[in-house]
């Protein structure tokens, strides 16, 4: 199963996980830059995260919906590909952010 | 008991009842072939027991286990009218994700080990439909739907997927549609007609004709 869902982030979600992935390396910039006390930045962020994950799976939905079947014959539905995509990459923007706070020294300084 | 069971479903597109009261089962080892008239909901019904569609009502048994979406079970592969496959996908990958009981005997199959590298946008219409149900066929799941599967073969392959099914009947139970009835008849062992959204049980083609599906 697990290497099911692998072979399919790896060869249809390489473009979403990289822009994702920009979003949030964007986010950890701005919170670098600005403070982490700004409770608009994290407002901001977290509309702008699922804003991304929104039209991710509006594009998937209206665009390729004839993969349905191709995930399904493999035993997975949206639900069960979508939810650990959108967990996997909350997790690297929290982590990323965490990463961010704990070394803000250092990076600014680098 | 091995059995794929499916009863009273019930499905309707706007005021229209397509399916009313659908009875279908499907033991290892049967090939039941499902006949009706365009628009009749063959393929409809098809899509309910994979989980593709949501029906008003559904009693779905696999294995004796209740089911609300076939695909879930992982017991179920669907093969639809249309191409599935993204066409970038390379069919030595598609192996390797689709077969893993019958990877080898699928690696022997002429189509699969000619074209092994090629990515399936790049085969003919022929061959990728034939791969397609290839991959549906050896797949892991005990029952296998298929939905046209004979459309856009030439007769040799199509003779070829018929062998591919009888091969696996003692695995596997089927369930195929198409519109080339006299494929069906030639691959089933059990035919079901669906008409005016029932199902009648078909026992010789003299019956087709009664029920309206075949001219007199």
């Amino acid at each position: 199963m697990f290497k099911r869902l692998i072979f399919i982030y790896t060869h249809h979600f390489k473009l979403v996980l990289f822009l994702n992935l920009s979003l949030s390396l964007f986010f950890a910039y701005l919170f670098l830059l600005k403070g982490f006390d700004k409770v608009a930045l994290y407002n901001l962020a977290l509309a702008f995260k699922a804003m991304a994950y929104a039209i991710t799976f509006g594009i998937e939905k209206l665009f390729f919906t004839q993969r349905s079947f191709y995930y399904r014959n493999l035993g997975l539905g949206y639900r069960k590909i979508f939810s650990l995509l959108f967990s996997v990459d909350f997790i690297v923007f929290l982590s990323l952010l965490l990463i961010s706070f704990v070394c803000k020294s250092y990076i600014l300084i680098a | 008991m091995q059995e794929l069971y499916i009863d009273s479903v019930n499905h309707r597109y706007g005021e229209r009842e397509v399916l009313s009261s659908i009875f279908l089962n499907c033991k290892i080892g049967e090939v039941v072939g499902l006949l009706g008239r365009n628009g009749s909901g063959k393929s409809t019904l098809l899509k309910i027991i994979f989980g593709d569609i949501k029906p008003r009502f559904i009693h779905l048994k696999i294995d004796g286990q209740f089911t609300l979406k076939g695909y879930l079970s992982k017991h179920i592969a669907y093969l639809p009218q249309g191409y599935f496959i993204p066409h970038y996908l390379k069919v030595k990958d598609l192996v390797q994700l689709y077969a893993n009981i019958y990877r080898e005997q699928l690696l022997e199959v002429n189509v699969v080990k000619l074209n092994l590298n090629e990515k399936v946008g790049n085969l003919s219409g022929g061959s990728r439909r034939l791969i397609e149900a290839l991959f549906v066929i050896y797949s892991d799941a005990k029952y296998v739907l298929l939905d046209e599967p004979f459309s856009q073969l030439a007769p040799l392959v199509a003779e070829e997927l018929k062998q591919h099914i009888l091969a696996f009947k003692a695995h596997k139970g089927f369930v195929v549609t198409d519109h080339y009835y006299q494929q069906i008849l030639d691959v089933s062992t059990r035919i079901v007609l669906i008409h005016n959204g029932c199902n009648y049980a078909i026992n010789t083609e003299d019956d087709l004709i009664l029920n309206g599906y075949l001219p007199s």
